[in-house]
């Protein structure tokens, strides 16, 4: 199971470094999150520029920003036809979300 | 039907008086009971009180007990064990015939039960069937779509967990 958690993770990484698509604050997050993944199983080091991403998207409150991504699918819809169906997405405006997210993905990269 | 409620232990007199570990136990348990359309309460949680209970929901607020050191009101198996499909997969909502695709196997959902049970350090058998569904459920590039959310990011890092 390791081994293909090891190979999974870095795949997962190459895919995401190949996107040109801006990120979220919980994107960052997550990015992170999974560069910590592959880092825990023996692969390539965390790059600095991602837990540099996640940090400097901390407000002064000490949270993090809302990040729109959670959708509200229809009912009728399933993972694969739901993007056609025009589902809206939503932001957690109360940051509690992407701030938690944030602070879980700093924890785990400051700890592994 | 009446069930007692369980007890919980009482809040960490070491912690600040106003720490979430304080309020957070009957918080939950508040939230927490919900009686199915057969008549049989459950203990679950749902993203508001007035919706349908929800497995995220649930599996956060199973993981936010445990964390806090109080005692799930049922053993976390039970709690979890209906959301998961013959398959493995994680189930968002219980009844599909109210709930509608909602109800289906969301591989953003997956991993957070099986999170849950690991940390409750229960039912590995589940926990297995849980991990097999999830290493299912990548695409070719080793990420995770949800159904829940726009972009693969977070059900990717929750999967790799």
């Amino acid at each position: 199971m390791g081994l293909l958690n090891r190979n999974l993770a870095a795949l997962a990484a190459r895919s995401f470094a190949a996107r040109r698509a801006p990120l979220t604050a919980a994107d960052a997050a997550s990015l992170l999150g999974v560069l910590t993944q592959r880092w825990q199983v023996g692969g390539a080091p965390v790059p600095e520029f991602a837990v540099r991403d996640v940090v400097d998207r901390q407000l002064l409150d000490g949270g993090w920003p809302p990040s729109n991504g959670l959708l509200v699918p229809s009912q009728q819809a399933t993972t694969a036809n739901r993007a056609d169906l025009g589902v809206t997405s939503f932001a957690d405006d109360e940051r509690l979300f992407t701030t938690s997210l944030s602070a879980v993905a700093l924890t785990q990269w400051a700890t592994c | 039907m009446v069930t007692k409620e369980p007890a919980l232990a009482p809040a960490d007199p070491e912690l600040p008086k106003h720490s979430c570990a304080q309020f957070l136990p009957n918080l939950l348990r508040r939230r927490a009971q919900r009686r199915g359309r057969d008549g049989v309460l459950r203990f679950s949680w749902g993203y508001n009180a007035r919706t349908a209970s929800d497995a995220d929901s649930t599996t956060f607020a199973v993981r936010a007990l445990l964390r806090a050191g109080y005692p799930l009101p049922a053993p976390a198996g039970r709690l979890l064990a209906p959301l998961v499909d013959e398959r493995g997969r994680g189930n968002s909502y219980r009844d599909p015939t109210r709930m509608g695709a909602w109800a289906g196997a969301h591989p953003d959902v997956t991993p957070s039960i099986g999170m849950a049970l690991w940390e409750a350090d229960a039912d590995s058998g589940l926990q297995e069937r849980l991990a097999r569904a999830s290493l299912e459920a990548h695409d070719s590039h080793g990420v995770w779509a949800g159904f829940w959310w726009c972009r693969p990011y977070y059900p990717t890092w929750l999967n790799l967990q």
